[in-house]
């Protein structure tokens, strides 16, 4: 397909400028890049691994690769588009690397972020905002994986059914029915928690 | 009457998200608007958007920049090496590089203009040499940036 309003519809992106002047070679640019974009990277991955550490170094690793790649860099799409797809498949590569490789398995992690399932309050209690977040919490580390992975694509990753279909190597329609069974779940687990009140999430 | 939300409650989501195509779109609302279950889970689950939405994310520690920035002083020192090797790699008669390979494989390529077995050695050679230099890494790029150019046709 050619959509030649494709780059007539590009808006000035600073990003975008610093990218191209990392791609000559300014080194600062990068690094103000890494800056911008590393704290938000490092809550993305962590939702990829639960694991503040790993999520560190992945995401050292995903700057390590736009470096490299930098010089295929084209300000066709949003920076963060670009930036957020090879993201998405440096966490893929490296949870998958990381189930093949039980001792660096991520179940302790997970462990650690679900500690006391005892404490979802019962239905008759208002959730405060930190207990509303535990049971959405916990109800996703407790999410089949490809649920859990296409919903953390599409969310937090920002990207569109197809794109998360292609990173998972799955079909759109997978996608589709994978996000809705996830959210499902959480609705579920919102009900059961009680929380089952319109407004519930609360403003954010 | 049979209820029929069941085709159309895994579109719910995909509503939500805009990510119905438009026919599919004005399908499933015109379902909604008859059927008090489905607007019903419509809602729990835009609930159940925002609350998932609205979780916290991890901030990174105080040390993540200092981190990287040894990691990128080693991957430049690496880079670095790398393209030294390159450069003074025992084979003196390719000092041309790139030039003299692409001109060598002009000369393979050109018909009626049959090369010697020497311009074919030192095309082999030049191919060996490139494969050397990471070309193993490069390929795992090469993918992502496949896919980032089918994102930006979608622009």
């Amino acid at each position: 397909m050619d959509h030649t309003e494709d780059t007539a519809a590009l808006e000035p992106d600073p990003d975008a400028r610093l990218m191209l002047a990392a791609r000559a070679g300014d080194e600062e640019a990068f690094r103000a890049l890494f800056r911008k974009h590393a704290p938000r990277l490092v809550g993305y991955a962590d939702r990829f691994f639960r694991n503040r550490a790993v999520a560190e170094e992945v995401v050292q690793e995903i700057f390590l690769r736009v470096h490299r790649a930098r010089g295929g860099y084209e300000p066709r799409a949003r920076f963060t588009t670009w930036l957020y797809t090879i993201a998405s498949r440096v966490c893929l590569n490296e949870l998958r690397r990381r189930r093949s490789r039980p001792e660096d398995g991520l179940a302790q992690a997970s462990a650690e972020a679900a500690p006391d399932p005892g404490t979802i309050p019962g239905a008759e209690a208002a959730l405060a905002g930190r207990e509303l977040e535990g049971v959405v919490q916990r109800c996703l580390d407790r999410l089949p994986e490809h649920q859990r992975l296409a919903l953390v694509l599409t969310r937090f990753g920002e990207h569109a059914y197809a794109e998360a279909g292609e990173l998972l190597g799955v079909s759109e329609a997978a996608v589709k029915s994978l996000v809705f069974r996830a959210a499902s779940a959480v609705q579920q687990a919102l009900a059961e928690a009680g929380a089952d009140v319109p407004g519930a999430g609360g403003p954010r | 009457m049979t209820h029929a939300g069941d085709p159309f409650r895994e579109e719910l989501v995909a509503l939500l998200d805009d990510a119905l195509p438009a026919e599919a779109r004005s399908r499933v609302e015109a379902h909604l608007a008859g059927c008090a279950a489905c607007r019903q889970e419509l809602e729990g689950l835009r609930r159940a958007l925002r609350a998932i939405d609205g979780l916290p994310a991890t901030a990174p520690g105080p040390g993540l920049e200092a981190a990287f920035e040894a990691r990128f002083a080693r991957e430049r020192a690496r880079g670095l090496r790398g393209v030294l090797r390159w450069l003074a790699r025992p084979a003196p008669a390719l000092a041309l590089g790139g030039a003299a390979a692409a001109l060598a494989l002009v000369l393979v390529l050109v018909p009626g203009r049959g090369p010697s077995a020497g311009d074919e050695l030192a095309v082999a050679q030049h191919l060996e040499l490139v494969s050397d230099l990471e070309v193993l890494e490069q390929l795992e790029l090469l993918e992502d940036l496949e896919a980032i150019e089918s994102l930006g046709e979608e622009g």
